[in-house]
Order: structure tokens, then sequence, then C-alpha cells
């Protein structure tokens, strides 16, 4: 059976035909092609399918798209602004906090919104805090310096596809 | 996963009378943390989905006028986790609710369901069943008031009709002097389901040195949710002491029923059952001396 | 922060090597445009699901399909039946797609269906009918070894498949393939000496029995592939592996395609770890060349933790002699190793390793590699290292105990150097080991004495070193120079560790420009220059090599072209900062952007150069771990205070990169020791399919990793450059056990040590009344 599914993605108002058992997750990757949100497990085990529904962080593997009716999704794709990576992605790219890559959307959703909640969290309650996202290449550390760097208003921004610059100048004359 | 039909309905007795229709093939989606899991990954076939999303009155934390709370079944683990009116009323409920799995789990996943999984190891539904608080289910007949500690039958069994569903949780007020814990042991320290878990509500005389009553309730260690009897007579009008608290912890061991699988065997399950209620009844005490 | 050890070595002049360097690809993993296995799609794209063996051994009578293929959705299905005979090797797994006659696992491929909608696809899989006669299973490896143990080959055997396992370790294993009698797939032995002899002149001699547990790589993306045969006989595919070279030389051998035929795109990878490599790839393939459209399959999380290829169990007895002034006189070890239902495990390794660290003058080993009904085992880093190193140092620390001597200074006096031959006879050349011991010696942790708490909890300290040979493979890399100055390289390998950026640090520091001028990309098997898996820690090693010959040849033709233009003798041309120049004329310059333009209208053509690379020999790279950790003797539960990891990276031209890969498998060590188990049930079952039950460390399970990258330059790799990926996980499983050991004061033999574990070893200890006594065993 066919549901008409409302609701806006990333600020797009979005509206589909889908069937009941459609995850969020399938939806966003198959149906919408936000291919950023990623199955670890399926089970809510990992936390790389995260993606913020009405600004909380919950599991899109979990959540079935028809649930989503009416809701306003922000997936991995949708945290940049003004083409500059918020400051956990910013933060994640200059302490090497992403190695192969495949937890890092779903870690730097689940960290946006841990850290809009609470914005200066001892070491413990932030390693509490992202305990649902696992992270099988980095044992931790550089998220946690990532993410200490953002709590300590350390973080520039990095622009997304920056202009090139030039190398060397020709020099006058022929030679 | 398998296809299936899916309904929102607005009315409760619309839900009511779609899941008593289809009886065994509808199942009621309040978050879906343990239900989309066990459709995906053990084959489940739920041929209907009702969804509680959209029904009013299953929502919100409130408070009585005769002092009791009032907590919607939809409320998530974090809605409960965070409200300080169940921080105030009774902190283990609180406690029980923040070991939902991670932030994610507890932003989907809901009181109602807990305990309307009727998992042994369930983490939030042990502490309601210790502070004695009731479910409100509504049916096609109406409602009616149910303890928490009676609903569940055994594993994924609980005593509703088809059509049944539960609609709030009610805590009654707690006596002065009253102190809550809830502790689980697991091997990590998110993430992961009770070994064994112990909700314990001690309340003490106005010396603040002798036990007026205590409610010690194990999870993971038995087919349902069962208080530990003996331990709690063990400490019933006793003066606290370290012997106390062992005795009561053994006691509970003696009581549990738990079985081996593979999170632990049903030895180190009793073990743990002794220093769990031995751990969980001293913080309480301690909670219940600085309580007004 | 890592703490580097500098080696007496000029390092100013290098611009980007040996610097720090965020991964060039990290803006792409942070927003998600990353595109991993199963992000790949194709218009009129069909959906895999793979039918299971549910019996953990038995015999296939028959299998029925046509009620699946009248089913909606369905477009084909695929079995055993679909690969000609002659190219399925009976004892390899990678070339039994699916069960023929006999099914030796629970979760081995029967048949696979290819259908419109996942949905589809999965539920038609009941409508497949398997006639499957139930036989006997085994899944112990030691019973699997007893005379009466129910046989788990049937018929010829052939020759046992391990190529897999040469990827990861350049070192010649002289395991010996044994003939279809019992269960045991292959055997080895190493001897030196007398070891009666050593034995009897040891003052000191302990022994012990451990056990590793199975346990899998869990890199969090699953298996996936996607297959197009297109309408001219191309497979075109798109598969998530540690090597894409592997995955097309695998398809074509098994669908009997021409390699260029066969066009694989390995796409980013979400970790492998060793344990990604061609299990699924012929499934989609198969299923695209039957239904000639192309084919999606997605394993799920249990798929991966029931069927993939997890790293062995393991039985190790290990017994060591010293003299009273420290020096090692015998060891003699026996290794069980259980292979699961196809040979190919690490067994051999993980026998040699034993003797890999230490000089040890008398010595017996011998392994054993065991067949059982269980899902045959793969690689995860460092093979089999975790398993010996836990075994063989925690006897170490209680020799060193019983000893009273510094387990650091212990091992220093007997520690394996240049010349010294590891068990097989092979001589090494200069390895790090003595440096490693020697930074965990200077450490602060190591020098701050560990106080007991205030809880009453006891705590403990362990240290532990370990090695890996690592692979050594050849590899090619081709560089271009661009139109405006800048540079393109191309490689084949895959970017499992961040090698892209490290590559690009390599050719930036050769052509003598910023690192913004440099990418690299990874080409299709028909488009790159062939690579080796990304195994056996090698593609750094290698291709840093192959990509300074390709820069080096690129520089050999701008040099011919700035020579001409400034009237200079081409051996008498410098460059640096994307300009040349002659000798003693620096402000005279022609920029790399002009010579790419004077190069493009020139006879000889646009610059492009390809290089070769192949370091001339593996050299082993060591580490070693110091861990701290509190005991909470109730429960069994422990928290790791310190833990510090150290290793030789031989010359580190990404420290970023050489400490996160230090730090990572640290804590994959972490998981090793204290929580990691695939358990079976009875039947051959796997009874923590999913990634509740199946522990991974969360960032709350575990401290930082304070990290030291020794250098102790290797003169095989590039600039002293030596394999990095793998030894950081071989000594920490060692170490935490060691040191909860230690906390507890008695001797441990598993891992992991689950808290139930630690619990009833403490109670059977003070049962035996050895309570805090000295570790014996």
């Amino acid at each position: 059976m066919d549901y008409p599914l409302q609701l806006t993605v990333n600020g797009v108002a979005v509206k589909r035909i889908v069937e009941p058992q459609i995850r969020l997750l399938d939806f966003l990757r198959e149906d919408l092609g936000l291919t950023g949100s990623k199955e670890g497990c399926g089970t809510g085990d990992c936390g790389a399918c995260t993606v913020l529904i009405d600004d909380e962080p919950h599991h899109s593997c979990l959540t079935l798209a028809v649930e989503a009716e009416g809701a306003a999704v922000t997936t991995v794709e949708g945290l940049v602004t003004d083409d500059k990576l918020n400051e956990v992605q910013s933060a994640f790219v200059s302490a090497g906090a992403t190695q192969c890559g495949i937890c890092t959307p779903g870690f730097v959703v689940m960290a946006t919104a841990y850290l809009r909640d609470n914005p200066n969290p001892t070491d413990d309650e932030l390693r509490m805090g992202v305990a649902g996202n696992l992270c099988r290449c980095t044992g931790y550390d550089t998220i946690m310096t990532a993410l200490h760097s953002v709590i300590d208003g350390k973080v520039e921004l990095i622009e997304v596809a920056p202009e090139p610059q030039e190398l060397v100048p020709e020099p006058e004359g022929e030679l | 996963m398998r296809r299936f039909d899916y309904a929102a309905p607005t009315q409760i007795f619309e839900a009511c009378a779609l899941l008593a229709d289809r009886g065994d093939d509808a199942r009621a989606l309040a978050g879906g943390t343990d239900l989309i899991v066990q459709m995906r990954e053990r084959g489940r076939k739920v041929p209907l989905i009702v969804s509680l999303r959209n029904l009013e009155g299953f929502k919100g934390i409130s408070q009585n006028a005769d002092g009791a709370l009032t907590i919607g079944a939809m409320a998530s683990g974090n809605e409960v986790h965070h409200s300080p009116l169940v921080q105030k009323h009774a902190y283990f409920i609180s406690e029980g609710a923040e070991l939902l799995g991670s932030i994610q789990i507890r932003n989907r996943g809901t009181l109602g369901g807990n305990v309307g999984n009727a998992a042994p190891s369930a983490d939030a539904a042990p502490p309601l069943v210790a502070a004695h608080a009731t479910a409100s289910i509504v049916g096609k007949q109406g409602t009616r008031e149910v303890p928490v500690g009676d609903l569940m039958v055994g594993p994924g069994q609980l005593a509703l009709e088809p059509g049944e569903l539960i609609q709030s949780f009610t805590v009654p007020a707690q006596p002065a002097h009253t102190g809550t814990r809830y502790v689980r042991h697991v091997p990590r320290r998110e993430m992961d389901i009770a070994v064994v878990g112990i909700a314990a509500l001690v309340s003490l005389e106005d010396d603040l040195a002798t036990i007026k009553e205590a409610s010690v309730v194990l999870s993971a260690v038995a087919p349902t949710w069962p208080h530990a009897t003996t331990a709690e007579q063990t400490l019933r009008g006793q003066q606290i002491s370290e012997k106390l608290l062992a005795d009561a912890g053994e006691a509970a061991a003696a009581d549990s029923r738990p079985i081996s699988d593979v999170r632990a065997s049903a030895e180190y399950r009793r073990m743990m059952v002794d220093v769990y209620t031995r751990r969980a009844l001293a913080t309480a005490i301690e909670r219940a001396k600085t309580a007004v | 922060m890592a703490k580097v050890v500098e080696r007496p070595q000029e390092k100013t002049a290098l611009r980007v090597a040996n610097k720090p360097v965020s991964r060039i690809d990290g803006v792409e993993n942070v927003t998600g445009a990353t595109k991993f296995g199963a992000d790949f799609s194709l218009p009129g794209m069909l959906w895999g699901a793979i039918l299971r063996s549910p019996h953990a051994h038995a015999r296939i009578r028959n299998i029925e399909y046509a009620k699946a293929l009248e089913a909606p959705g369905v477009v084909t299905v695929a079995t055993a039946a679909d690969f000609a005979e002659d190219v399925v090797e009976p004892t390899s797994r990678p070339h039994n797609v699916f069960a023929g006659d006999f099914a030796l696992f629970l979760g081995e491929p029967v048949a696979a269906i290819a259908a419109v909608t996942k949905e589809d696809a999965e539920a038609a899989l009941e409508l497949i009918e398997v006639d499957y006669e139930p036989l006997p299973h085994v899944l112990d490896p030691e019973d699997a070894m007893k005379p009466d143990a129910p046989a788990i080959r049937h018929g010829d055997g052939g020759d046992i498949d391990r190529t897999e396992m040469s990827f990861h370790s350049s070192v010649a294993s002289s395991a010996e393939d044994l003939d279809e009698s019992g269960n045991v797939s292959s055997q080895v032995q190493f001897s030196r000496g007398d070891i009666e002899e050593g034995l009897a002149e040891a003052d000191v001699v302990k022994e012990g029995r451990f056990t590793a547990a199975m346990v899998h790589q869990t890199y969090l993306e699953p298996h996936a592939a996607l297959a197009h045969y297109t309408p001219s006989g191309d497979m075109k595919m798109w598969v998530t592996s540690q090597g894409q070279f592997y995955v097309r030389d695998t398809v074509a051998r098994l669908l009997k395609l021409p390699a260029h035929k066969v066009i694989v795109q390995g796409t980013a990878i979400g970790g492998g770890f060793g344990g990604k490599m061609t299990l699924l790839a012929p499934i989609p393939a198969i299923l695209s060349k039957k239904a000639r459209r192309p084919v999606k399959v997605v394993w799920s999380r249990s798929e991966e933790l029931v069927a993939a290829n997890p790293a062995p169990y393991s039985v190790i007895d290990v017994k060591i002699g010293a003299k009273r002034d420290g020096t090692l006189t015998a060891l003699q070890g026996r290794v069980i190793m259980d292979t699961g239902a196809y040979p190919g495990s690490p067994m051999s390794t993980a026998t040699m390793l034993l003797g890999s660290c230490y000089v040890f003058p008398n010595m017996e080993l011998e392994g054993f590699e065991v067949l059982t009904n269980k899902v045959s085992v793969g690689a995860y880093r460092a093979p089999g290292a975790p398993n010996s190193a836990h075994a063989v140092e925690n006897v170490m620390n209680w020799v060193a105990q019983a000893l009273g001597m510094d387990p650091v200074e212990f091992r220093l006096r007997n520690a394996i150097k240049e010349g010294d031959r590891w068990p097989n006879g092979q001589p090494l050349p200069d390895v790090g080991g003595v440096e490693v011991l020697e930074a965990i010696k200077n450490h602060q942790v190591w020098n701050t004495p560990l106080e007991q708490g205030s809880n009453g909890k006891p705590r403990g300290r362990g240290m532990a070193i370990g090695c890996w040979s690592g692979g050594a493979g050849g590899s090619a890399a081709t560089i271009k120079l661009e139109a405006d100055g800048s540079f393109s390289v191309l490689v084949g390998t895959i970017n499992l560790t961040g090698s892209t950026t490290s590559i690009a640090q390599v050719a930036a520091e050769e052509l003598r420009v910023p690192l913004e001028y440099v990418s690299v990309h990874q080409g299709d098997t028909n488009e790159a220059p062939y690579g080796p898996v990304a195994g056996g820690s090698q593609v750094t090693y290698t291709v840093s090599l192959s990509a300074a010959a390709a820069a080096h040849e690129v520089l050999r033709q701008m040099k011919g072209i700035a020579a001409q233009r400034l009237g200079a003798d081409v051996d008498d041309i410098e460059f640096d900062d994307g300009k040349m120049w002659a000798q003693g004329d620096p402000e005279r310059y022609v920029t790399y952007r002009r010579i790419s333009d004077e190069a493009v209208g020139s006879t000889n053509g646009p610059i492009i150069g390809t290089g070769h690379g192949k370091p001339a020999r593996g050299n082993p790279g060591f580490a070693g771990t110091i861990a701290d950790v509190e005991v909470d003797t109730e429960t069994g539960l422990v928290t790791i205070l310190n833990l510090v990891g150290v290793q030789d990276a031989g010359f580190a031209i990404n420290p970023l990169s050489v400490e996160g890969q230090i730090q990572g498998g640290t804590i994959q060590g972490v998981g090793y020791a204290l929580l990691e188990e695939i358990v079976y049930d009875e039947d051959g079952s796997v009874r923590n399919p999913g990634l509740l039950d199946y522990r991974l460390p969360t960032a709350a399970d575990v401290p930082n990793v304070d990290t030291v990258i020794v250098e102790k330059h290797n003169p095989y790799g590039w600039k002293g450059t030596r394999i990095v990926g793998e030894p950081s996980i071989v000594p920490p499983g060692a170490a935490i056990t060691s040191a909860i050991s230690d906390a507890l004061g008695i001797p441990l033999h598993n891992m992991p040590l689950t808290p139930e574990r630690i619990v009833m070893a403490l109670r059977d200890a003070r049962s035996n009344g050895r309570s805090n006594g000295e570790p014996t065993s």
C-alpha cells in the first residue's frame, strides 16, 4: 500500500508516495539520493544513520519514512551553510577525526546536536553523549580532540571548495 | 523488511478497533526501536502497523492534584530522563530512562514502548514497578488501571486484551524520606542491554536510620520484573547497617531466577544481583537521607 | 598529541613529508559526499539477496527455485550450478561462492536472488526449496582434532588457496598442507637448538595455555557491490574492497571473462582491516550476468557477523625459560588455530611470531590449522599476531616477575636485532624493537609509579610489545604535469588508511610544490596502473616508492625542457616551488606552468611519467603498549586508566595519519582484550549477530591513547618509511590482560577478559587459595 508523505529535508519541501516499510534512511538514500546517511547496523547500535528530526538526533534506520510525516529532517548534507563547514565538521577535518569516513556523517550530525544542547560538557559527559556513535578506525582520540576544540571555541571554519591560489607568478619577460 | 500495512489514526477508539480486529496480525508502533529491529533482523511478520503518533492523550508528563505523577506512554526516553518532575518525584525512573540505548534511541524509544515490549531486561519498567506505578489501559471497553507489576506475564507477553493500549503511567506520591536508585550491570557503559538491573526504593523513618519500607525490583534475572520479596522483607523495619545490605543482597540473589544466555551465565547473574542490590540500596538510602 | 622521537637526521629541508597533514578527503567525508560501496546505483538496477544454509553441516541433495522465479519482482536466481566446475577450488572460500554438494557452516551462501526491490528479493528467498541432509558437525577445534570427529572436507581437497594470507605477510611460510585425513588442514614446525636442554638450563620456567576469541573486523561499512554486465560483455563493478585488482581477478576467473573485460572501481571503503576482499563481489556479478541488468547486493550487519571472515579463535600453549641473569634459554609453543570451514587462517604466521621479538637459543614451535563447521576466518589487522602476543607477552611478564626484573629491562636484554633470525631462519633487517622498548622505558607513564586508588579497587600495570612483518608488494603510479603546473597522480590502490594523503605528500615533496598542487586519483582496474591489495600495511610502503619514481621520471622530462629553455645543462637544473632554474641563477627561472605549455606543443608531447616500486624486502614494524587498569573485583568491570601506544614508523610521512593508526589499532586491541567475541550456539549459529551484543568499544569505554612515534630508519622504504597500519594492534591485548593480572595478583589466560571471566577467575583463585599471590601457572 502506498502512502503520501510530505516533509522538509534540509530545508526543501518534499512530497512523495512511499510504501510504509520504507525506512527514513532508505527514503533519504534511495528516493532522494542523499547517500550521506549510512547504514552500519540497521538496529540502532552504531549511529551511522543519525539525522535530525525536528532538530533532535534520531536513527533514520529505526524510523519509518511515514513516521516522519510533517517533520523537518536535516542530514549531514544539510550542515553546510554559506559554503562553510559547520564547527564540528571543520574540527573533524582539522583534527584528523575522520579516517575511513563511514561513521563520520552520523557522528558529526550527532555531535552537532549534542554540543548545541550541551555546550560545555566534561570529557566524560561528552564521551557518554556520543557513545551511540561507533567508530572503528580512530579509537575516538582525534574525534574527542575535534569536539574539545569546538567546546573551547578554537575552530576555524573551513570553506568548501575554496578558490585555488596561484602557485608562482610567471617571470617578467621571455626566458 | 517485509511489506506491511500502516495506519496512524487520530482517535483512540479507531486505533483500538484496528488492533482488536486484526489481533495477532497487528502491532502498535510507539518509537519502533524494538519493533523495527524485530521485524527487520528477526523476520517478525506484522501485517499491520498501527502508529500511535497521532493519538491525543498519550504524551506529556504532569503532576496531579494528589501529588501523583502521570507520564504519557509516548513520552520519549529523553523526555522522561530530563524531566525535573520525574527526577524530583522518583529519581530512578529518570535513571532507568537514561539507560535506554543512546541519545538517538532515547529520542525515539518511549516509556510505553519499553514496558510494552515486555523484555525481561527492560531498564525503564522496573523503577515503575518498584514505585508501585499503575498503567492506564485504554480499549474498546473503556479505561482500566493495572499495576505495572501485574502487566508483564512473560517475555514479550503483557496481560492485555487485543486492542488494548497503554496510555499512561501514574506514579503515586512517595512518602517523606524516600530515596530511589536504578542501577544495572553491563560490560560497556552505554549501548548495552542489562545483564542485571536493580530498581530500589527505600523510605526511612524520621530517625533516618530505620527502614520503613523497601521495594526492590529485578531486571534481566527472571521472566518478568519481579519484586525481590525476601530482600524486601529482610529490610523492612530494620536498622541500616552494612550487614543488613549484605543480607538483602544475598536474599535478592536467592529471589532471582536468572537464565544463562549470550550475555551472562545464570550463576554470574545471581552474583551480580547480590552486588548491585547492595549498591542500589546504599545509594537509595543516601538519597532518602537527604530527601525532603 | 604524539611525541615524535626524532632520529638524528636532516629533516629541515622537507617540504610536506614528515609533517602532520589533514586528510585531503576530509571535507568530502564530513559532508557525506564520499561515495562508499552501497552509495552507487544505476538505472534499471536490481537488488540481490542471499539464501544461507540453516545448518552447520549438511549435504545439499537438491535446490528447486522455480517458485521463486515466479514471485513478484524476481528476475533471476543463481546457485553453485552457475559456476563452471573447473573454477571452483574445494578448499578456497573465495572460489566457493555458493555451497555446492555440501554446506560447511551455518550461514554459507546457497543461492541468491535478483529482484526489482530489496523486499521482493528477500521475500522470495523463502520460496527456494533446498533439500538438506543434516550431517554431524563439530565447532571446537580441539574436538575436531580427535580421531572420531566428523570429517569436514568431502572428497578431493586439491591445493589450498593461501592467496589472501600472502597479501598480509611477506614472510615465507613453510606450512605443510595435509591430505584429507582428519580435520587438521595444515601444520607447521619451527625448531632451533635443543628445547630440553634449554629448559633444563633455565632457572625460571613459566608457562600457560591461552585462548583468544573469534573476533570480527567490524568495519562499520558492511560488504556492498554493484555489478553491471553490459551488452558488450563488459562486467563493470563498483565494489568496496581492499583490493580492486584482486576482485577483478577473482571475478574474471569465476565467470571465465578476460581480465580487461572486468572493470572494477574500488569505491571509498568504510574500513576493512583485512576482512574486506572478494567475499561478496562474485554474487552480484553472476546475478547481473544472468539478468543482463545491474545488480546491487548490500550485506546486513548480521550477515557480516554470521558469514563474513572473522579473525580466528586460537588455543596457544607457551613455555618460556630464562636464567637468573635474565637471559632467555628456551621457548616452547603450540598453536591450535580454528580456521572454520575453509583453510586459509594465519596459523603459521601466528606460530612463527611466538618467537619473533626475542632471541631464544632453543626453540620448539608447532602449529595446527584445524577445520570446524564455523564460518571460515580471514585476515584482521596483523592476522594471528594479537593471539601470539597475548600468550608470549603474558608469560614474559611472569618470567620477569619471577626473576625480580623490570619487564622492560628483561625484554631489552633479549630483544631481537638486525641479523638475528626469526623462527623460519630468515635474518632480520634493522628492526626497531629495541627503540620501541627504549621509548617505553623513557615514557612518563612507565616512570610514574601506579598508585592504588582510594576506592578500594585494585590497580595494575602491564606492558607488552609485538611486531608484524607486513607486505611488500609491487606497485606502479603515474603522474601527469597539468596545464597550470599542478600534478595529478593516478594509482590503483585503495585509500584504506589515508594513503592517498601520504602519496600526495610524497609526490609534492619530490616535485617541490605545495600539497594543494597535487591530486591523487584512484582509477578503475582498466585505467589505473596495478596496485597491490591494501593489506599487510603495504600501500604507503610500496606506493611511496612508485610515486617517487614517477615523480623522478616527470622531473627528468621537465628538466629537459627547462634546460633547453634556460640554455643550461640538464644536470645543472634545480627546482623548487613550481619553478626550475640553472644552478647558481635562481632569479632566472621557468615555471612548471610554462614547462607544461611547452611540452604540450613539443614533439615529445605532454609530460607524463610512470614509476614502479617494490620495497626490496619487508621490514617488520614493532609496537609496544603500556596499560594501567583498575578492576572492580565484585563485578569484574575494568577501567583503563592509561594507555600508551608506541610504534616504530621508520619515517612518518604523515605523523597525523600514523598517530591515528596507532590510536585506532590500540583501541581495537581494547576490544580484543575486554569486549569482543563471536559466540556460537551448539547448533553452529552465532548467538550475537548484531552490534548490541557484539560489543565494540564506544567512546565512553576507552581513554585517550598517548602515542609515541619512533622513527628507526628503514633502508628499503622511501626516506626510511616502514609499514604502519598493523603493528599497533598486536601488543594491547597482551598489555591490558597483563595489567588486569597484575591488579588481581592471579594469572589470566583468556581474551576477552569479560567481567564474568574476571569474577570467575577470582573466585577460582580464592577457592584454590591463590588470591593476591604471585602469578603462577
